[in-house]
């Protein structure tokens, strides 16, 4: 593959002029693909900016101003508008320019010219990424709100899963009740299929679904083809949003708090306990936090993700309550930091089957090298992210992160760690281990 | 719910024309204390049981938030009785459990439920010695001729099944005793014990334990019981167990648990730091020799047990969560 786009790169230089001939052995992808905007796909490119713009707006009008914060909406709205270009993100930003390339699973909703792009390696190309869907490129079934956090999607101003999960769960209580059932068919057979469904692939083709977001779609396609036909349209949507809020409420409102409130106990009340977290995550910040309330004593390494420093204001939030925080930058001196912790505090994007757990990627170095010197290692995780599904390695399900995804700088979002190296999970169902996983989807199917 | 029961609970005492069952006639401990001494074949969880119900006993029929927390109250005073909470937490639990699933059946006819659990008041006792004979019916196969089991401590459920393997072939398989020099007594009741039902016996010193798991082929298998079986599959048992436990893993020896199902108890203790309870084995002194706690308990965890032999067959150490999910519905204690 790497080879194959040196070739691509080379005739491509060629074309160019020599003159950047020696550099092209280490320079890359990113001098070609800002060269390849020559001026005939300059104008190309203002051209469609400019239809871009006006969609983006057109759409954006009619938009509710309720969901998240007005910022964030404003910039979801126009993250379908290239900005101007700087170097770095030039291959990339074409690549958006020119809709998909590699072709996510599920159709797209506008067949797209397709590209291979020749920045991902093969071996990676079965993985999914989050891409901007053009906003003139989405289906027209679908729902503004949705639109919006399909936007938000693709530029992970919405990242982590449970938040996904509760954004997507409100923005189809939104189309639920924007819906009225055609005449000669009935909602339970006819909203699922025509109305549902295209916003799905919308969503999917903005940021890939995340497992939680799989599971609640399937828990709620089943609330819909539940319901009685003779049931009036009005009666109907009411008991779908009302089952939508409890769904949100039981699953994650109130198991967020049972979560925090579990960890936070775990945290011993007589001092001295030092625990090592890894970049942020909104639960462990809680937990943290609630502890901290709680009265309790406590030190708190923060090891922070390199490539994007979430950590930061995450250590600043944590000290400003008082807790001593020591803030590692990276995974350097991993063992180091180790060495003086007890215990290891990490939150999970979901858990599959067979007890692994998917998570930030460092995560998996981090447990490892805690579970190897003996420690703790507690992860927490709502319920709605455990899978049926069973992954041993890193590599089968992930994503590729939107920003690094060149010859020169590639990454994957998320990693893999092994259930022998969890010594507990913390669900709202209670602590449990890794192992155990299996056991409470059971107990869940039969609730 | 617990705030509108304790408001319930709160009336009821507060109402002067009721009689008030005093809590002081009544003294649970003693009542436990005695039982555990009177009955060599109950074990803590139900002896926890039995008292509880002789509490009932006392108590006068009144209200169902009334008995709730009756019982509630009294538990926690049992378990503050003791250094080792968790294998009475692991009675008063089920117990509590049994009451509010019952009362659910009953449509909350309480006087009914009350009623049966008075006349059946032994029935969880023979349901133990049942359970034990249980685990001895499944597990006794594991000892098969010429095998030689290494065990350790005074657990009933692993005699029983020692004792039932030898009635299957008298002198046919061999047991290695580690001898615990501070209760050297007990140790030798069971020994005695085993000698006994015909089964040849060597006593060996704690220290000698690895040395002898590493003579090829002496020991095939470990047998202990445990004082209470953790929520993931670990159990919490007398001091030597997990080092026993570790040397069984490093010589890949078989390690199994024989366990009542009364005996789990929803309690995830993460390593040895966290078995429920203060316990200062560690007793720093210049002067005079350090003082050890009586009854003192380690946590071996479900990575080092290969199996648990209960009353409803031999299951991996997962099996525990499923159980107690089953029972409890989730596992906030």
């Amino acid at each position: 593959m790497k080879e194959h786009h040196k070739k691509d790169q080379a005739q491509d230089q060629q074309k160019k002029g020599a003159k950047d001939q020696s550099k092209a052995a280490a320079a890359p992808a990113e001098g070609a693909g800002e060269k390849k905007l020559s001026n005939a796909e300059l104008k190309k490119k203002a051209k469609e900016e400019k239809a871009a713009r006006r969609a983006a707006a057109k759409v954006s009008q009619p938009q509710p101003p309720a969901g998240s914060a007005p910022g964030q909406a404003a910039e979801g709205a126009k993250g379908g508008k290239p900005k101007p270009k700087q170097q770095q993100d030039g291959p990339q930003a074409a690549g958006s320019q020119h809709g998909k390339a590699a072709t996510p699973r599920s159709a797209a909703p506008m067949p797209a010219p397709k590209e291979a792009k020749p920045s991902v390696p093969e071996c990676f190309s079965h993985l999914a990424m989050a891409k901007g869907v053009n906003l003139t490129q989405a289906d027209k079934d679908v729902h503004p709100a949705v639109l919006m956090l399909g936007q938000q999607m693709s530029t992970m101003a919405i990242s982590d899963s449970t938040t996904r999960l509760e954004a997507t769960l409100l923005a189809f209580k939104k189309v639920i009740d924007s819906y009225t059932t055609p005449h000669g068919t009935t909602l339970s057979r006819h909203f699922t299929s025509h109305v549902l469904n295209p916003q799905i692939v919308y969503l999917t083709a903005c940021r890939p679904m995340c497992f939680s977001m799989g599971n609640a779609i399937r828990w709620l396609k089943l609330q819909i083809s539940k319901i009685d036909i003779d049931m009036a349209d009005s009666d109907a949507k009411k008991l779908l949003c009302e089952a939508i809020d409890s769904f949100i409420h039981e699953r994650i409102t109130l198991a967020d708090v049972v979560i925090v409130s579990t960890a936070a106990d775990m945290i011993s009340p007589d001092g001295g306990d030092v625990i090592l977290t890894y970049a942020h995550h909104h639960l462990v910040e809680r937990a943290l936090l609630r502890a901290r309330a709680d009265g309790k004593r406590f030190r708190v390494i923060l090891v922070d993700d390199p490539f994007e420093r979430v950590g930061l204001a995450h250590a600043k939030t944590l000290a400003a309550a008082g807790i001593p925080v020591a803030y590692a930058p990276d995974l350097g001196a991993l063992r180091t930091n180790l060495q003086e912790a007890t215990t290891v505090l990490v939150a999970a994007e979901a858990m599959f089957s067979n007890g692994a757990m998917y998570a930030r990627a460092g995560t998996c170095d981090v447990a490892t090298a805690a579970f190897d010197l003996g420690m703790r290692v507690t992860a927490l995780c709502e319920t709605i992210n455990f899978t049926e599904r069973v992954s041993i390695d890193s590599l089968t399900y992930n994503e590729i992160d939107p920003e690094r995804n060149t010859d020169e700088e590639f990454r994957l979002l998320f990693d893999t760690t092994r259930d022998k190296s969890i010594s507990a999970v913390v669900t709202e169902l209670g602590i449990c281990s890794a192992k155990s996983v299996p056991a409470i989807l059971r107990k869940l199917e039969e609730l | 719910m617990s705030e509108t029961e304790a408001a319930v609970a709160q009336q009821t005492t507060e109402l002067p024309l009721r009689s008030q069952p005093n809590d002081s006639t009544f003294d649970i401990v003693a009542t436990y204390r005695d039982l555990l001494a009177s009955d060599p074949d109950l074990t803590k969880p139900v002896a926890a049981i039995e008292s509880l119900i002789a509490l009932l006993n006392t108590v006068p029929s009144t209200t169902v938030y009334e008995t709730l927390d009756t019982v509630k109250s009294h538990s926690d005073l049992l378990k503050a009785s003791v250094d080792n909470p968790l294998p009475l937490q692991a009675g008063t639990d089920l117990f509590l459990q049994y009451l509010v699933a019952s009362l659910k059946q009953q449509d909350g006819s309480f006087d009914a439920v009350r009623q049966h659990l008075l006349r059946n008041g032994r029935l969880f006792a023979s349901r133990a010695i049942a359970a034990r004979n249980g685990i001895a019916e499944a597990g006794w196969r594991f000892v098969r001729e010429g095998k030689c089991v290494l065990t350790h401590g005074a657990s009933r459920s692993v005699t029983g099944l020692l004792e039932r393997a030898a009635k299957n072939g008298e002198g046919k398989f061999r047991v290695v005793y580690v001898r615990d020099e501070v209760r050297a007594e007990e140790s030798d009741r069971v020994v005695k014990e085993l000698r006994s039902k015909g089964i040849p016996v060597a006593e060996i010193p704690e220290a000698a334990v690895a040395h002898v798991m590493g003579l090829l082929r002496q020991v095939h298998m470990v047998f202990t019981g445990a004082e209470a079986v953790t929520q993931n599959g670990g159990i919490i048992s007398r001091i030597g167990t997990y080092q026993i436990a570790k040397l069984a893993a490093q010589a890949k020896i078989p390690f199994y648990v024989a366990a009542e199902t009364h005996k789990f108890v929803r309690k995830f203790p993460l390593d040895q730091r966290d078995i429920g309870y203060k316990q200062e084995v560690l007793d720093f002194s210049s002067t005079g020799p350090s003082k050890q706690p009586r009854d003192a308990v380690d946590y071996t965890p479900p990575e080092l047990i290969s199996n648990l032999v209960t009353e409803n067959g031999v299951h991996l150490p997962g099996y525990v969560f499923e159980q107690l999910l089953d029972i409890y519905g989730s596992l906030n204690g």
